[in-house]
């Protein structure tokens, strides 16, 4: 096969390896955005945050009803604890994302995407 | 209320679901290590596993209880795929699964499958929920793709699968209907089989707990099944394991029939099911290493 076709053919498996990779990712992220708290889980976004943050300055001591990831409704008592953890919940998870993207922006080769001997 | 993880493990002649199973319970005791876990397996199994010493001490280390129980004999052939090249038949012993319900010692029960591996706490989550029973909904594959329509649908005018991969439930008058209703299903797979409209005569847990999933609901999908929160990740039997790069950290290589798309996959931090059995049984080794 002519050089030129075997070396744009190489690439295009580069291109789809890291674009996988990208999604790997994400996947991962979103499991590391799930929070169990006070029997439910709860899957941790930038609207509930915002949401919890905004009922905790108006009336921290009011209780929350929250839907769960399968829509269940929890109350929250611990309004403040319960955001607390959400911040941390998501901040770990988005500072993996982060660094598992820097890795990524470095990576050439097939090889060192998905960081092979 | 007391919890904890169960699995199944009947060798047959081609795989050793003893050595899965001590893969899988030894990541379930790497991540969530207060947590016990129970087999449930036969004599046969045993002793094959345990003709070396140092598999017999493995025994008690992986396993804080080992139940027996010796399912009749019912032939299940199911065809096995080892990566892209290969494949082989195997008897599948699995006719008895819907009778963990009956054996777990626990209030709160995790059945996962023997080659179903955690890399993180996840599961944990399930224990004091608010679903009585639990099941995957959702699966995707090494590239983050969805499974052929026959993976998740029964029909494609029929109902939707649940995987039975990994089954949370807690001891309840729900729970007990479901696994009643399993086990009834079961006994008359032809009938079910006709009704449901799907292909093969293979047992298939998966579609058996799901149409027990939707006979206790009213025929209707309206939620008597708990989903696991996401996906359930798995490596297809076309897949392979490249490099172990940890206990919860793969390089594997995600095989299509066109193989000019092949490529190599990382997946980390993630719990994975590994359908192809053989390539864990390949790595057996590196992968104990890691556990450890």
């Amino acid at each position: 096969m002519d050089n030129r076709l075997t070396d744009a053919l190489a690439f295009a498996n580069y291109r789809l390896t890291l674009q996988t990779q990208r999604k790997n990712i994400d996947a991962r992220v979103e499991t590391m955005l799930l929070l169990n708290y006070n029997n439910s889980i709860f899957k941790v976004t930038q609207s509930l945050i915002g949401y919890v943050s905004s009922q905790v300055s108006a009336n921290p001591k009011q209780v929350l009803y929250i839907e769960d990831s399968i829509g269940n409704v929890s109350s929250i008592e611990k309004s403040k604890d319960f955001l607390k953890n959400l911040l941390e919940t998501y901040n770990k998870a988005l500072e993996l994302k982060y660094n598992e993207q820097q890795k990524l922006k470095k990576a050439r080769a097939t090889k060192t995407v998905v960081g092979a001997k | 209320m007391t919890k904890g993880f169960m699995m199944f493990a009947y060798n047959n002649e081609q795989i050793d679901y003893m050595k899965l199973a001590t893969v899988a319970s030894s990541a379930l005791k790497k991540y969530m290590p207060d947590i016990p876990v129970v087999l449930v397996t036969n004599e046969r199994s045993i002793k094959e596993f345990s003709k070396k010493q140092s598999q017999r001490k493995l025994i008690e280390k992986t396993w804080d209880e080992v139940i027996m129980t010796d399912p009749e004999y019912e032939t299940n052939i199911r065809i096995h795929q080892d990566g892209a090249y290969k494949s082989f038949n195997a008897q599948f012993t699995n006719t008895n699964k819907h009778d963990i319900y009956n054996l777990t010692p626990f209030d709160e029960t995790i059945l996962i499958d023997t080659d179903y591996l955690v890399g993180s706490n996840n599961l944990e989550m399930l224990f004091g929920g608010q679903s009585n029973v639990a099941m995957h909904r959702d699966a995707m594959n090494l590239r983050c793709e969805e499974p052929y329509t026959t993976e998740r649908w029964l029909h494609y005018a029929g109902i939707r699968m649940w995987w039975s991969t990994v089954v949370y439930w807690r001891k309840s008058e729900e729970a007990e209907h479901f696994f009643n209703v399993w086990a009834h299903v079961k006994d008359h797979w032809e009938y079910y089989r006709f009704l449901y409209k799907f292909p093969g005569s293979l047992y298939r847990t998966d579609y058996a707990a799901s149409i027990a999933s939707h006979l206790c609901d009213g025929m209707q999908d309206g939620g008597f099944v708990g989903r696991i929160p996401l996906h359930m990740r798995y490596q297809d039997q076309r897949d392979d394991i490249i490099e172990v790069k940890g206990a919860n950290d793969w390089i594997m290589l995600s095989n299509l029939p066109e193989e000019y798309k092949n490529i190599a996959v990382r997946i980390t931090g993630e719990d994975i099911h590994m359908m192809n059995k053989l390539s864990i049984l390949r790595n057996y080794r590196s992968i104990m290493r890691c556990m450890t």
